[in-house]
């Protein structure tokens, strides 16, 4: 995904659209909508993805009913009657410059959000699918460059399929249609047939882009809370299913050190190589209670001398251990969302996060969406551009979230090749700047 | 035009309250309705960082986006090629004006005050040396330097969009 569209939701009034890249800051006071728009990330994939119903309460995103989802202005305005969720891809294969656009709209039934209709807007082609307000039965209508359309009501068992596979079962019947009624025209003529074909048209386009979409937009985005899971003495080997909190990480730490022991091979160096940067831990180890596979077992963390068990040693170990290694283990081109990954660990560590999510990002083409408050972090991204071995200016952007007038602005900062903040907004840190006029003596 | 501060009165902005003088290139750096911009990189650097109050706010006005850092190797290089024409002997601050494009100069050293405002060291638009209030109405940017850059990049951005 490369841009996030909003409109309507919570704070966000006014449609916002916001330019993604592989790192993107989220700093601002509290309260301004950040993790808002990490949870609106998230649901932007899910309508790309079509996703029927969108649930507005996962963890760690627990929005709440529509109400508390859409934006209230007060008074006779009240909340807004629909919101808007969307998302532009540069599509595989698609025109340069010429990204798809995919907007979902949702109103409100039964007090929770719903999906009223979904768009794509992709090279000359325009798909949107609406829902009934009493029955949700889709209608379909697609046009091509010719401005002509077709549109058609689809059968209401059809509701609760995906978007995309609506449009491709469409699209497959009516290419199946327009070869039948060909045949029939060869015979007798047909005056629809110009406008089937304009359809069929669009529809091989939008399956092609169909293929190209989803390759580019990948898994996903996996979301951290914003406190992860408190460390145990012993752990019981669990199934692996990952959660924002991160207590599948022993999990899948004994998985690879018990069962896996070359993956665990590979994997330990990195995960080394961030603790001692870090200051953090020397190495990591997994204590197995007995020799059955199913066993209890314990997290040993080295620091200097004797390994202590991860109860034992500072909390920001624990607290950062799950987002490292799901940070390590994610696929290439993985989105993370994180939230406040700083707590706990000392400024030297919070620096070397920084350097470390730089690094999966170039390497390991991973994007990361960082809601963060720590100077040494967002300074750490900085300097990483700024050796310019790592990061480039255009891998980085620092969105500052402020409040005004009873909305939020999104300012997006430029960071240029020296690290230099270069189009920061008036009064942007001036709590900082005042801050240590009075820690001067003013 | 982004603002360079010599070293020798760095601590009279930067100390608080500061010294009359200089208390509008302060002023005009942290306040939050105007958009002061400090530049600085090369041996400047080094210089301001010996002296705390300075350091600190270095950081702060950094961070903030109001003080931008050149490159320290295009500053040593510049200054290696302006050094024999300079009569100061603070070539690495004209440097930092060529290198920066920043236009307006805080110091009082008369031998680099003329170098500054040399035409054939610094130009398009000639150096400005601030010395005191009477100054004020240099505290603004110019074409030479990144924050207009920038800003008329905007402009024409929003305007390219409407």
């Amino acid at each position: 995904m490369d841009r996030i569209i909003i409109e309507g939701v919570r704070c966000f009034y006014e449609r916002r659209s916001v330019l993604l890249k592989p790192i993107t800051l989220l700093t601002g006071e509290n309260s301004t909508g950040k993790t808002t728009f990490l949870a609106m990330v998230r649901l932007a994939w899910d309508a790309c993805n079509g996703r029927v119903p969108v649930d507005f309460n996962e963890e760690p995103f627990i929005l709440g009913p529509y109400d508390e989802v859409a934006s209230y202005r007060g008074g006779r305005a009240g909340s807004a009657r629909t919101f808007t969720i969307g998302t532009e891809i540069a599509t595989k294969g698609g025109k340069p410059g010429s990204p798809a656009r995919i907007t979902a709209v949702f109103g409100k039934k039964e007090g929770q959000p719903a999906l009223t209709s979904w768009s794509l807007v992709a090279d000359d082609v325009h798909v949107k699918v609406s829902y009934g307000e009493a029955d949700a039965t889709p209608y379909l209508r697609i046009s091509g460059s010719s401005g002509r359309g077709t549109a058609m009501r689809l059968p209401a068992s059809m509701s609760e399929r995906p978007v995309p596979e609506i449009i491709g079962m469409v699209m497959f019947s009516t290419v199946g249609e327009l070869t039948r009624r060909q045949g029939l025209q060869k015979r007798h003529g047909h005056p629809s047939l110009s406008s089937l074909r304009d359809l069929a048209k669009a529809g091989r386009e939008m399956l092609r882009l169909r293929a190209g979409f989803f390759q580019t937009l990948g898994s996903r985005p996996h979301a951290f809370a914003p406190i992860r899971s408190r460390p145990h003495r012993t752990y019981d080997p669990m199934r692996g299913i990952v959660d924002p909190e991160g207590s599948h990480v022993p999990s899948i730490l004994v998985g690879l050190a018990a069962l896996r022991p070359a993956a665990w091979n590979r994997f330990r160096p990195s995960l080394r190589s961030f603790g001692e940067a870090s200051g953090l831990f020397s190495d990591l180890k997994v204590l197995r209670m007995g020799k059955k596979e199913s066993g209890p077992f314990q997290i040993q963390v080295k620091i200097s001398g004797p390994a202590f068990n991860l109860m034992d040693v500072g909390y920001g170990v624990s607290q950062v251990l799950p987002i490292v290694v799901d940070s390590l283990r994610g696929e290439k081109g993985s989105t993370f969302l994180l939230q406040q990954p700083e707590v706990h660990l000392h400024p030297k560590a919070q620096a070397e996060l920084g350097s470390f999510l730089a690094f999966l990002a170039k390497e390991h083409r991973k994007r990361f969406l960082i809601e963060t408050h720590s100077d040494y972090l967002v300074d750490r991204i900085r300097m990483e551009v700024r050796g310019g071995k790592v990061l480039k200016p255009e891998d980085v952007s620092l969105l500052y979230f402020e409040r005004a007038d009873g909305d939020v602005r999104i300012h997006s900062l430029e960071i240029d090749r020296m690290g230099n903040i270069v189009n920061a907004p008036k009064g942007y840190r001036q709590f900082f700047l005042e801050e240590e006029k009075r820690l001067l003596g003013g | 035009m982004c603002v360079i501060i010599d070293a020798d009165v760095a601590s009279l902005v930067f100390r608080y309250p500061p010294d009359l003088d200089f208390a509008p290139v302060f002023n005009w750096l942290t306040d939050p309705l105007r958009n002061g911009c400090l530049a600085y990189g090369g041996r400047l650097t080094g210089q301001l960082r010996q002296i705390g109050v300075v350091r600190r706010w270095l950081v702060q006005l950094d961070r903030a986006g109001r003080a931008h850092k050149s490159s320290d190797e295009e500053v040593t290089d510049e200054e290696q090629s302006v050094t024999p024409l300079c009569k100061s002997d603070d070539p690495h601050i004209i440097a930092l004006a060529r290198i920066s494009g920043a236009r307006t100069l805080c110091s009082r050293d008369g031998d680099l005050h003329q170098d500054f405002t040399n035409g054939d060291l610094v130009a398009t638009p000639r150096g400005a040396v601030y010395q005191n209030p009477t100054h004020t109405h240099l505290l603004r940017h110019t074409s030479s330097c990144p924050q207009e850059r920038q800003r008329r990049r905007a402009n024409g951005r929003r305007a390219g969009s409407r």
